[in-house]
């Protein structure tokens, strides 16, 4: 019996879980094939890059940061998708996460690498990184930013794998190809009730812990530039609105990515309309909050007055960045919170309308953040503009290609669903919730002791 | 038999080496980087060399470079001496914005011809407005200098007593020696530019691409820390000129000053000119509210 006829086989939520294991199409082969040739352009770039030196890209003086930065603190506020949305799910025991935890965790360990990197693309030596922890000066923003998201990449893959157990296990009984993965990665678990017990006590506790680590992490991006004393950099709202981009744009991400699985593995049974409905009213709530904070972040700045701080932030509202400024707001305000506030438009395609916004307004806000202060040095007028080369553009196509291109691989040999929480869920939610409720419900007052 | 203390032990320092050289290994046969590129990486940082080793190093630099410049070239190491805090002065009323100082410095301090890079940037400013630091021109082009109604602020490293340049380096690249000058090892910086984004002065430059220097106009009296060539995708700065003043010489701005209108001396010393000049003019630093403590004061000599 092939792989395929043993998985066609099987009872509705393994069958439609696990065929993505089994059977690959020729389009997947055709998209996987332009993301590779994406890819590769992408690291012919960086050798490029390697060979004439940083003077490739558009970077200059004073324009010393520019798409890899951007482009850092983007893909890491991506993985903030994952880790973080699910863990406050679980915590919050919100019965609808049970569809889209593992797709989101996944989201997180696989871009986290593909951010973590993006710094190296920027270093003038790329030959000398191991001097960062070779050599290791502690008091560098830069070191706490190594640690937390090595931190936070360890703390995140566990707590994609602990869950991903009992899953493995089941395809490992199934004997599904290639068997010493699955035999590997299932470390001997049988589904009992006992370990199955043991199994979401660590679920429950990573979900905990993983809370602080996915808040350093973008606290601490916000803090390298914070922690200077730029123009509209230092500022002590930098941490709190990175952590809340990052879920933002994770959010984002994370529905633009149920939207494709849906589509291309049939699982509309799975992510139905009210995920989205949810996942659209958790996007609206951050386009109002992200409008909070980014108010308060200019209005600080604007009622202050200094000098070189207007300079910035007059660039932004009507300078030569007016234009990624006010798309920004549309994307990250106007068109989220436009769509999303009406039952109407929180449908599949008004949240990937909205999701598309909003991370091309994330990845806006980063560029606003970095390129303008970088223009606006505290000494001299600066007459350099930035416009990224062809070799930055490429290298940042590539990464873009690498992450779809490792997610798309990594359905064909995890089930992208939880099966056994789905499977979990059809058998106790629904006694768990009605229990829950009638605990809210007042007691009787003749059995109340006063 | 052998005992226990025989055996090759291998330590985190030695083992991330070794994934250094690996690593290297794969650069460099990316890049085609030259031989002695590992060597290169494994350096350790100047501060941590045995004076020895720093003698070794530094004497065949000379050889390198003499042999690269075909002419007679020596590196120094030479450290601080004791009792010194270097200070600088600048007489705005004297200065008449010629650059001479951006060229000399150059010069002195081998920097690459192309792409440019200078250390000193003459910042001209309206004398209406006074000093207004982010409306100043550094590009001012006019057939003579001075202008009317202009007066000129040269501005390079004010190298500061509280250095946010230094403590946001990841590598321990960058330090500030203890006659207060604020220097980078070449061989250890990375490149990450985040001193750059921490200076409130601009005073750090980048070596976008390889630095070019024709071997007739190297300056061949070098000093590690200083004026020796730079390789690509390093940052650099002034150093007061290390490889003069440590050996009692002024920088070479000063020198080449047509006016007069630098300054410079040991701040420890009370009867040096800078000392002489703090009491009896009304100095200012740049930008003191940010608290970075330069030792680079600007007065009005009338």
């Amino acid at each position: 019996m092939t792989d395929l006829e043993r998985v066609s086989s099987l009872p509705q939520d393994e069958r439609v879980l696990l065929m993505p294991l089994v059977r690959t199409t020729t389009t997947f082969w055709i998209w996987a094939a332009i993301m590779v040739a994406i890819t590769l352009w992408g690291a012919y770039a960086y050798i490029y890059q390697l060979r004439h030196g940083l003077g490739s890209t558009g970077l200059n003086t004073p324009e010393y940061w520019g798409i890899y930065i951007i482009c850092f603190v983007f893909f890491i506020g991506i993985s903030h998708a994952g880790t973080l949305i699910s863990a406050i799910l679980r915590v919050a025991n919100a019965e609808w996460r049970r569809s889209i935890t593992r797709s989101a965790e996944f989201i997180t360990v696989l871009v986290i690498g593909f951010g973590a990197i993006q710094p190296v693309l920027d270093l003038g030596r790329p030959d000398r990184v191991l001097n960062v922890l070779l050599h290791s000066q502690a008091f560098s923003p830069l070191l706490w930013d190594v640690l937390s998201i090595g931190l936070y990449f360890t703390a995140s893959s566990t707590y994609l794998y602990i869950p991903m157990i009992p899953d493995l296990a089941r395809i490992r009984d199934l004997g599904l190809h290639p068997r010493w993965l699955y035999s590997f990665l299932a470390i001997g678990y049988t589904d009992t009730p006992k370990s199955r017990q043991t199994l979401e006590k660590m679920i429950g506790i990573l979900a905990i812990v993983v809370i602080p680590i996915a808040i350093s992490v973008h606290t601490v991006i916000g803090w390298i530039f914070a922690l200077t004393l730029r123009p509209m950099w230092h500022s002590a709202i930098f941490g709190p609105y990175f952590v809340m981009g990052a879920i933002f744009s994770g959010i984002a991400a994370l529905i633009i990515a149920m939207a494709i699985l849906r589509r291309v593995y049939n699982l509309g049974a799975y992510f139905k309309d009210v995920h989205f409905n949810n996942m659209g009213l958790l996007l609206l709530v951050m386009s109002a909050i992200w409008f909070y904070f980014t108010l308060a972040e200019n209005i600080t700045v604007w009622y202050g007055g200094e000098e070189a701080e207007l300079a910035t932030l007059y660039s932004k509202l009507t300078g030569s960045f007016a234009f990624p400024f006010w798309l920004m707001v549309a994307c990250c305000t106007i068109i989220p919170f436009g769509l999303m506030c009406r039952k109407a438009t929180r449908t599949v395609s008004g949240t990937v309308v909205a999701s598309v916004a909003v991370v091309i307004g994330m990845w806006l806000e980063r560029f606003n953040i970095v390129v303008p202060t970088s223009l606006h040095p505290r000494v001299g007028v600066s007459l350099t503009h930035y416009f990224p080369s062809w070799v930055e553009l490429s290298i940042m196509a590539g990464t873009f290609s690498g992450f779809i291109l490792v997610y798309m691989i990594a359905t064909k040999y995890f089930p992208i669903i939880s099966i056994w929480e789905i499977q979990e869920g059809r058998e106790i939610s629904v006694s768990d919730v009605s229990e829950r409720v009638a605990g809210y419900l007042p007691d009787d007052m003749d059995t109340v002791k006063s | 038999m052998k005992k226990a203390d025989d055996k090759p032990r291998i330590d985190r320092r030695t083992f991330m080496a070794g994934g250094t050289t690996a690593m290297a290994a794969i650069a460099a046969g990316l890049t085609g980087a030259p031989a002695g590129f590992i060597e290169d990486m494994l350096h350790k940082n100047f501060r941590e060399l045995s004076p020895e080793r720093v003698q070794n190093i530094v004497h065949e630099m000379a050889q390198e470079y003499t042999a690269k410049y075909g002419k007679m070239v020596t590196v120094s190491a030479q450290g601080a001496q004791p009792g010194v805090l270097f200070g600088y002065g600048l007489d705005l009323s004297r200065c008449v914005g010629c650059r001479r100082c951006v060229y000399g410095c150059v010069n002195e301090n081998n920097q690459s011809r192309s792409p440019q890079i200078h250390w000193i940037r003459v910042l001209k400013m309206d004398k209406t407005k006074g000093i207004s630091l982010e409306e100043s021109d550094p590009y001012y082009n006019p057939e003579t200098v001075p202008e009317e109604n202009a007066f000129y602020m040269p501005v390079a490293c004010q190298q500061c007593r509280n250095a946010p340049c230094t403590k946001v380096c990841p590598v321990k690249a960058t330090w500030q020696e203890p006659d207060g000058i604020v220097v980078v090892d070449y061989d250890h910086c990375i490149g990450c530019r985040c001193c750059m984004a921490a200076c409130p002065y601009g005073a750090r430059h980048f070596n976008w691409a390889e630095p070019e220097l024709a071997a007739e106009e190297v300056n061949p009296d070098m000093h590690y820390l200083g004026n020796r060539p730079r390789p690509k995708g390093v940052v650099e700065k002034c150093t007061f000129c290390i490889q003069r003043v440590r050996k009692g010489k002024y920088p070479a701005c000063v020198e080449i000053c047509p006016v007069g209108a630098r300054k410079f001396g040991n701040l420890l010393d009370e009867n040096s000119e800078i000392r002489v000049l703090m009491q009896e003019k009304r100095v200012f630093v740049l930008k003191e509210d940010l608290n970075t403590q330069p030792k680079f004061y600007y007065f009005y000599a009338t």
